[in-house]
C-alpha cells in the first residue's frame, strides 16, 4: 500500500486501471489489441503463460467485462476464443492514456 | 514478462508468426520443381498437350494443398489461431489487386509476343523478370514476409539464366540449373523453417490447449 503523500505527488495513479496494471493481464489485453480474436493456445503462446494461469486472468477479464470468450467445439474438442469487448479496447486505450500521463507528472 | 511492448511490433510479431512454419517456402519450392518437370518434359521431346496435363496440375494444385494440409495439421494445433483486423485484411486486398495487375501485364505482353511479336528474346526475358520480382516484393512488402524477397530473387534470376542457357548452350540440364537450383534452396530452406517452428512449438495435449 502506497504512503497517502505517494499518492498526492502521482494524482493520476488512482486513475490507472488496476485490472490491467496486472503485468499478467496487461499481455493479454495487449496482445488482444492488436487483433481481432484469437484462442486460448495463441494467446497462451504469446505471453508464456500456463493454461492455468491464463485461465485465471482471463476469468478476471471476463468479470470486468474486458473480454468476451465463446467457448465452442472443433472437430468435437473443446475450443475457446478470446476477443477484446468495446468496453475493454476503450478501457485499454484509457490505460495507455493514464500510464503516459503518471509518468508526464513525474517531478524532475 | 516484459511491459516495454510496442503495439506495432507486436501485432507484426503476432503477424509473422504464422509464416515461421516454412511452409509457403516449401510450396515456392514445389512451384519451382514443377518447372524443373516441364523443362525436363521438353527437353526429351513430350508433346506440349502431355507436358502442360502433368506439370500444370502440379504447380497449381499440390502447393496450395501442403499450405492448407500443413496449416491444419501442424500449424494451427501448435500455434492456435489468430485473427487479424481490418488493416491486414485491407493489406492482402491491396496485394491481390497488385498481382492480378501485374498478371494482366504479363499477359498483354505474351499477348503482343504471339501476335506481333513485340518484346521477344532478351527485352521479353528481363520484363518477366522484372514482373516477377515486382509480385514478390509486392507480397514480401505487404505481408511483411521478409524471406519472400530473396524467394523472388531466385525465382526472378531464372527467367534470364533459362533464356540464356536456351539460346546460347545445348545443355540438356539446363531445367535443372535454371529452376532446380533455386528450387532446392528455397525449400531447404523451408524444411530448416518447418524443423525449427516444431521444435519451438511442441503440439500441446487435449488437456493443456484450452480453457479449463
Amino acid at each position: 500500500m502506497p504512503a497517502r503523500d505517494d499518492r498526492e505527488e502521482l494524482p493520476s495513479m488512482g486513475e490507472v486501471d488496476r485490472v490491467i496494471h496486472e503485468p499478467a493481464r496487461f499481455a493479454i489485453m495487449a496482445n488482444l489489441y492488436v487483433i481481432e480474436s484469437a484462442d486460448f493456445l495463441y494467446l497462451m503462446r504469446q505471453t508464456g503463460m500456463t493454461k492455468g494461469n491464463l485461465s485465471s486472468h482471463m476469468r478476471k477479464l471476463e468479470e470486468a467485462g474486458y473480454i468476451e470468450v465463446v467457448k465452442d467445439f472443433v472437430m468435437r474438442k473443446p475450443h475457446t476464443m478470446l476477443k477484446l469487448t468495446k468496453k475493454g479496447r476503450t478501457a485499454f486505450r484509457e490505460y495507455s492514456r493514464s500510464m503516459k500521463q503518471v509518468f508526464n507528472e513525474l517531478p524532475s | 514478462m516484459t511491459q516495454n511492448i510496442d503495439m506495432k511490433d507486436l501485432e507484426k510479431k503476432a503477424w509473422t508468426s504464422y509464416f515461421q512454419d516454412g511452409l509457403l517456402d516449401i510450396a515456392m519450392g514445389m512451384i519451382m520443381l514443377a518447372a524443373v518437370l516441364s523443362s525436363t518434359l521438353d527437353a526429351i521431346g513430350v508433346s506440349d498437350e502431355v507436358r502442360i496435363a502433368i506439370y500444370i496440375p502440379l504447380m497449381v494444385v499440390v502447393p496450395p494443398i501442403i499450405v492448407i494440409l500443413g496449416k491444419r495439421h501442424i500449424t494451427i494445433p501448435r500455434l492456435g489461431v489468430a485473427k487479424f483486423g481490418p488493416h491486414r485484411k485491407a493489406r492482402n486486398r491491396i496485394m491481390i489487386a497488385g498481382l492480378v495487375s501485374l498478371q494482366l501485364i504479363l499477359l498483354a505482353m505474351l499477348i503482343l509476343q504471339g501476335v506481333y511479336g513485340v518484346g521477344a528474346g532478351w527485352l521479353g526475358s528481363i520484363i518477366v523478370t522484372l514482373n516477377i520480382l515486382a509480385a514478390f516484393c509486392l507480397i514480401a512488402y505487404l505481408l511483411d514476409y521478409r524471406r519472400m524477397y530473396v524467394i523472388g530473387i531466385l525465382f526472378a534470376m531464372s527467367e534470364p539464366v533459362m533464356f540464356y542457357l536456351k539460346n546460347y548452350s545445348d545443355t540438356v540440364y539446363r531445367g535443372f540449373i535454371a529452376y532446380g537450383i533455386p528450387a532446392v534452396i528455397v525449400m531447404v530452406m523451408g524444411f530448416i523453417m518447418l524443423q525449427r517452428f516444431v521444435q519451438k512449438y511442441e503440439k500441446p495435449t487435449k488437456e493443456t490447449s484450452d480453457a479449463s
